[in-house]
């Protein structure tokens, strides 16, 4: 095929606009806001297009450059790279809506949005290209140009986790390379097809696993896979939100995309490995619903939720390679939860930066109901929760749907069937404590006996600064987070012309190396998913109440309240 | 026999730069840096072997190209600015932003990171380890080559934040942010005056904001010329690594016929 040389337009534009925008905010910030949103809109178009071609008329266009940066640069835009590269630049649209506001006192805006731009292209050019070694070029670059990012605002926390953050990606990146330099040296091609093919015909062996493993452990770094998260733990949890978004919502979902990409293509039906990631799916899954049902900061509360999203995908990949060749329900599973991981934790995390920029505090105590009297955030929250937490009739339950069906069908374990459903209660819990925190809780009262720093600040601050900032300016954006909530609901109700449209989905299957001639059409409103549903909220709700709203922790509190009060105004009394 | 022993000594080479990270002073770091640099080129070419001999070659010229104007500008910064250890270099790129970057690009090029011709050593150097047959040094080669891409790393990256993301004192948090917006809003309030148009404008602009920051003394302009020169050369031809190629291929080919 002929070398289509637009390719290289959608990646490069991105990283151009951000030049640009770099010397326009010099002289004026909003002129540079508006050339951002300029290029934002102009890449949407550009993908439209490219998606009307792709998936409407089923063309392909390449590009390869076998002298260019040394090794070669060989990029393709087919239905999958095209979805991809659409989801990244829908978050980052919806991002940059908001950095608008958020970003307006922040000190070198300018260098931000800078940096921000590139990465946003390294991570599309990471999405659109079909060859190992130019994936894990643009995933380096992304990650590296995340790192001032993640030190924008240089408090003490800030450096000491972007220095663990950096330390991580180096850690990552080396063993990525060495993997793909001996799988080159293996296998003569680290093209995904070509690896795919070359496995086919030679068979596996113990270099092709030791380097399929060092590969997986550099990608499962990137993803945040316990028990190597430090990356993903460090770079979400004490920078900016607007960078943290990026690394949940993408990157870290690079990371996993990259696992797919190794497990399909080098470790077909290969059991130990599909072993090992199942394994390290269920501890991460685990461990992100500790974080996150623990944690008190927002960022921490979304990065939990973000590495336990990232565990279900891992779960859903280990099952693509343990299942067989036969097991659709595997690709759809991931697929699903891919987009709807992504576009939900890109809204959550949206709304957070709105209310805390409000509140001025990062602490879950001082964000409660904060986003009351807001219907329009509520709603997108709403409706990205119940994607995220896999509510019936949204995307994300396709997702966690089919993945009931990978296990129950595809595997038939049942221990892991009774595991799953507990976590996906789990994650029901913690998404919902998220929205009931913002939205409909009462704010406590300050309670003397637990008086600390925190609460000090969030009293002085938040309760202070709330109101004076402009409830209008983040209006546009949250329409966007709400048209986003509705377009996974839209593709949750109608799977059959979305998600399951055989155009859209068949090209994943052959991606992911499946069997395209068995096309199953997927009933995921049966009775046995529904059960599963079913029993997971309930034991969400049986957790919610007991575990986050903590009843009895509640009581135990107001009681001691209720005591020094009365002492208090007995006291005044004496007085 | 003599590339075991190589290989051997390279490793050892790139090892010992990890040593530079006791070294409080700048020019001692920088001078680990050189010896690891140094190790990495002689891993290469210990391989003997068209692979080896080529990444060698690709390391050799960006390493170099890269790694001298890079010491050139840190000794200028620090004598200008009486700098000796590695905490004096605390804010000091914040005062010279776009000689920050060019220090930044060749410092990138020296480490390896991918889209540098140093990348394409390095994987042509590892190629090389692994089709030589080496047994167990193969192993120590592929150590030493990691090893090779770290230690840059652990020295250069600790210096280059340093230098531009300095820790921010928490009491004088608040006033810094509003101090910058003034010195920002009073500069574009003078060139609304002035009517800049141009291009040139922008940088004189930074001039501007340097010198209400406090600027420091920035390198020597003949010195910030030629490694502005060379960094473009570098991304020239990091970008299109071609020539290179067959020029490092044509010199092999006359040398070994």
């Amino acid at each position: 095929m002929a070398n289509n040389y637009g390719v290289l337009l959608i990646f490069l534009f991105p990283v151009l606009g951000g030049i640009i925008g770099f010397f326009l905010g010099k002289k004026d910030k909003g002129t540079r806001n508006d050339w951002i949103d300029i290029v934002v809109i102009v890449q949407l178009a550009m993908l439209a297009y490219l998606a009307y071609m792709t998936i409407g008329k089923g063309e392909t266009f390449e590009l390869s450059l076998g002298s260019f940066l040394g090794l070669g640069l060989s990029l393709t835009m087919d239905v999958v790279t095209v979805l991809l590269s659409a989801l990244t630049t829908v978050v980052v649209a919806i991002v940059t809506q908001f950095m608008k506001e958020s970003m307006k006192k922040e000190e070198s805006s300018n260098r931000f949005y800078l940096l921000f731009m590139c990465t946003f292209g390294m991570v599309l050019g990471a999405c659109m290209t079909d060859n190992l070694f130019n994936f894990f070029m643009f995933i380096t670059l992304a990650l590296l140009f995340a790192w001032p990012l993640i030190m924008h605002r240089r408090d003490q926390m800030a450096l000491r986790n972007a220095g663990i953050y950096i330390g991580f990606v180096i850690a990552g990146m080396v063993l990525i390379l060495t993997g793909i330099v001996i799988l080159f040296g293996y296998l003569g091609s680290v093209n995904y097809s070509g690896m795919y093919s070359s496995v086919m015909s030679r068979g596996g062996s113990g270099a092709l696993l030791i380097a399929g493993l060092l590969v997986s452990l550099g990608f499962a770094m990137t993803a945040g896979i316990f028990p190597v998260q430090f990356q993903v733990t460090r770079g979400c949890s004490y920078g900016l939100i607007e960078i943290s978004t990026l690394l949940s919502s993408l990157v870290s979902k690079l990371g996993i995309y990259g696992i797919l990409v190794i497990a399909v293509d080098l470790f077909v039906e290969n059991k130990f490995y599909g072993r090992i990631l199942l394994v390290a799916a269920l501890m991460t899954a685990i461990w992100g619903l500790l974080v996150t049902l623990t944690a008190t900061d927002i960022r921490k509360i979304l990065m939990g939720i973000d590495v336990a999203t990232n565990g279900f995908n891992l779960l859903a990949v280990s099952l693509l390679v343990l299942g067989g060749s036969s097991n659709q329900y595997g690709v759809r599973s991931v697929v699903d939860l891919l987009f709807a991981g992504a576009l939900s934790i890109a809204v959550l995390y949206m709304v957070s930066l709105e209310l805390v920029r409000r509140n001025r505090t990062y602490e879950i105590k001082g964000l409660v109901a904060s986003g009351k009297g807001n219907p329009l955030l509520g709603a997108a929250t709403l409706f990205a929760g119940a994607s995220l937490a896999g509510v019936p009739g949204t995307l994300g339950y396709l997702g966690y749907a089919t993945l009931f069906k990978s296990i129950s069908t595809g595997i038939g374990w049942k221990w892991l069937v009774v595991v799953y459903i507990i976590l996906w209660g789990f994650l029901m819990t913690a998404v919902l404590r998220i929205f009931m925190k913002f939205f409909v809780s009462k704010p406590e009262e300050t309670l003397r006996i637990l008086t600390s720093d925190e609460e000090r600040l969030v009293g002085e601050n938040s309760l202070e600064e709330k109101g004076k900032d402009d409830h209008k300016a983040y209006r546009f954006g949250e329409m966007l987070l709400l048209l986003a909530g509705v377009v996974q609901v839209v593709i949750g109700v109608i799977p059959q012309w979305t998600a399951n449209r055989k155009a859209v989905i068949n090209p994943f299957i052959t991606f992911c190396n499946m069997n395209e001639t068995v096309h199953l059409d997927v009933n995921v409103f049966s009775k046995n998913i529904l059960l599963a549903a079913g029993i997971a909220v309930l034991l969400c709700a049986v957790l919610y109440t007991n575990l986050v709203h903590g009843i009895l922790l509640r009581v135990i509190r107001n009681r001691k309240n209720k005591k020094l009060k009365e002492e208090a105004e007995q006291s005044k009394e004496n007085m | 026999m003599l590339s075991k022993i190589l290989i051997s000594v390279a490793a050892l080479l790139i090892l010992a730069g990890l040593l530079g990270l006791k070294m409080k002073t700048v020019g001692k770091r920088l001078l680990f840096v050189c010896i690891a640099e140094v190790g990495m080129v002689m891993l290469s070419v210990a391989e003997m072997n068209t692979y080896g001999l080529v990444g060698g070659c690709f390391q050799a010229i960006y390493r170099i190209l890269a790694i001298i104007p890079g010491i050139l500008l840190f000794r200028s910064i620090c004598k200008r600015n009486g700098i000796t250890d590695i905490e004096g270099l605390n804010g000091v790129g914040r005062k010279m932003p776009y000689t920050y970057a060019l220090l930044v690009f060749l410092c990138m090029v020296a480490i390896g990171i991918p889209i540098t011709g140093t990348f394409t050593g390095i994987i042509y150097s590892e190629i090389g380890l692994l089709a030589g047959g080496y047994g167990v040094f193969t192993y120590v080669g592929l150590i030493g080559n990691i090893l090779g891409i770290v230690v840059p790393v652990v020295l250069l990256f600790p210096m280059l934040r340093r230098m531009y993301f300095p820790e921010k004192e928490k009491d004088s948090e608040a006033d810094t942010i509003v101090h910058t917006e003034e010195v920002s809003n009073t500069q574009s309030d003078i060139d609304t005056e002035k009517g800049m148009e141009d291009a040139g404008a922008v940088l004189e602009n930074v001039d501007h904001v340097e010198e209400a920051v406090g600027i420091s003394p920035s390198p020597a302009k003949s010195l910030l010329t030629i490694s502005w020169l060379l960094a473009a050369v570098l991304l020239v031809f990091s970008l299109y690594q071609q020539p290179v190629l067959v020029v490092i291929s044509t010199v092999m080919q006359k040398f070994f016929s």
